[in-house]
């Protein structure tokens, strides 16, 4: 299956640069596993970064520094740890590295909550800035009630695919939305859509219903 | 970094590396010769105007990380220390970082060179990115206290792209000296972006903040730099 979004140059950008917070760097390192197109990017960015360093100004360091390190080198030595095999398995996963550690397990073995009448969701990691990523489950033909953004929303397909007025998002796509764009996701029929979903601003959703419902469900 | 943006002035190519005068400080001996941290940047910036770049030399770094790995070889690794470790120091040190703080991540920083040394592959990167992304991710976890999620080549799902062509691998150690002079090439205004977002580990938003110019602009710039760095090396890529 071929990628077809990426994530813009500015996000990879800041991925490189280690500027990107956690919950976004989850959905683009997750992106990353899945896309040597991008890892190619960042690998360029991060040449960038060594050339940068290779020119930068010079701070003395510590004259014992060197020396507490070969120290630390001498104790490693005898204590070498013994090699773990780790050996890829076989099994297909759905949650590619990193996101899987950060879930605590594949697809079937999360513990989902409830998101309106036919969703899940399962919030993976919080920032202190607010921003939050979190894995959606959404029933295949079913759809997001419409919304609009308070801010960044970056969207991972994971598994099957959902669609809105921008385009069809398939496994490895990335859709990245701000707050001027309000649109109405839905699951592509057929299969259920898996997609962890990165925002730093609760959405905005269009129906009083659906407004009425977010401070119960928490999105 | 307290070598301020306003001290950006065009590039200059004389010593064959030094693509933003007045942030390119280097000295030759940097451990024996520096006279500390209390020093004035003029008096740095003079002496570093006159210094070589003989460390510095790319396939002599890769050639020592080779080393390390194969042989654990310490000369290699205290040189390699001493072209890099007051580089890493710098680089620690933004944002009102203490001294304390920067030696820990410095500390941090060659212990995992050590350890990861037979990681680097210089057919995918030269030594001072790949120490670029170690000193990074040591900044991440020390100072900003927080784990960096990066992919995992071990993994199942993880797709691998297709092995390096032997042409690519021999052409890679002209990379850092073709991206050199490529850095030097942009404009002054790209080349601060660049550098805030690199050595100040600040993301586009704030670079446009601390700029007071439009986001929109600081997305060009960047987008116009990588455009041109990549027309540049990606034959190399």
């Amino acid at each position: 299956m071929t990628i077809i979004h990426h994530p813009n140059e500015e996000t990879l950008l800041d991925y490189a640069s280690g500027a990107l917070g956690e919950a976004w760097s989850v959905a683009v390192a997750t992106h990353l596993a899945v896309c040597p197109e991008c890892r190619k990017k960042v690998s360029e960015l991060e040449a960038v970064g060594g050339s940068l360093l290779g020119v930068s100004k010079e701070v003395r360091v510590d004259s014992s520094a060197l020396d507490n390190i070969l120290e630390r080198l001498d104790q490693e030595e005898e204590e070498r740890p013994v090699a773990v095999d780790c050996s890829p398995t076989s099994q297909q996963t759905c949650l590619p590295n990193p996101l899987r550690e950060y879930a605590g397990g594949d697809i079937d073995s999360l513990k989902w909550r409830r998101l309106g009448p036919s969703a899940h969701q399962l919030v993976i990691c919080s920032d202190q800035d607010g921003s939050v990523a979190r894995l959606l489950r959404i029933p295949a033909g079913k759809p997001v009630p419409e919304h609009g953004h308070g801010g960044q929303e970056m969207t991972l397909v994971l598994r099957g695919a959902f669609e809105d007025h921008l385009g069809v998002y398939q496994r490895g796509d990335v859709q990245t939305v701000d707050s001027t764009v309000t649109h109405k996701p839905f699951a592509v029929p057929g299969e259920e859509c898996i997609c962890l979903a990165v925002t730093n601003a609760p959405l905005r959703f269009s129906s009083l219903a659906a407004r009425f419902l977010q401070p119960v469900v928490g999105i | 970094m307290d070598v301020g943006i306003s001290h950006i002035e065009s590039s200059t190519e004389q010593e064959g590396y030094s693509y933003i005068s007045g942030v390119t400080l280097a000295s030759d001996s940097p451990i024996s010769k520096s006279k500390g941290e209390g020093e004035s940047i003029q008096g740095r910036r003079k002496r570093g105007d006159r210094g070589t770049h003989k460390n510095m030399n790319t396939e002599t770094m890769d050639s020592y990380l080779i080393s390390i790995a194969e042989t654990r070889d310490r000369i290699a690794f205290k040189k390699l220390f001493a072209a890099f470790a007051p580089k890493v120091k710098s680089f620690a040190m933004r944002n009102g970082v203490g001294p304390e703080l920067a030696e820990e991540v410095v500390q941090e920083t060659f212990i995992r060179v050590w350890r990861k040394a037979g990681q680097f592959d210089p057919r995918k990167a030269s030594a001072s990115t790949w120490l670029y992304t170690i000193a990074r991710n040591q900044r991440i976890d020390l100072l900003r206290k927080r784990h960096r999620p990066e992919p995992d080549y071990e993994d199942p799902a993880f797709i691998p792209e297709p092995e390096p062509q032997p042409t690519e691998i021999i052409v890679r150690s002209q990379e850092a000296s073709r991206l050199r002079e490529c850095m030097g090439a942009l404009s002054p205004e790209q080349q601060e972006v660049l550098k805030l977002s690199f050595m100040e580990e600040l993301p586009h938003v704030e670079v446009a903040e601390k700029l007071g110019i439009p986001l929109g602009t600081v997305k060009s710039r960047i987008r116009l730099a990588m455009k041109h760095i990549r027309s540049e090396i990606g034959d190399i890529r």
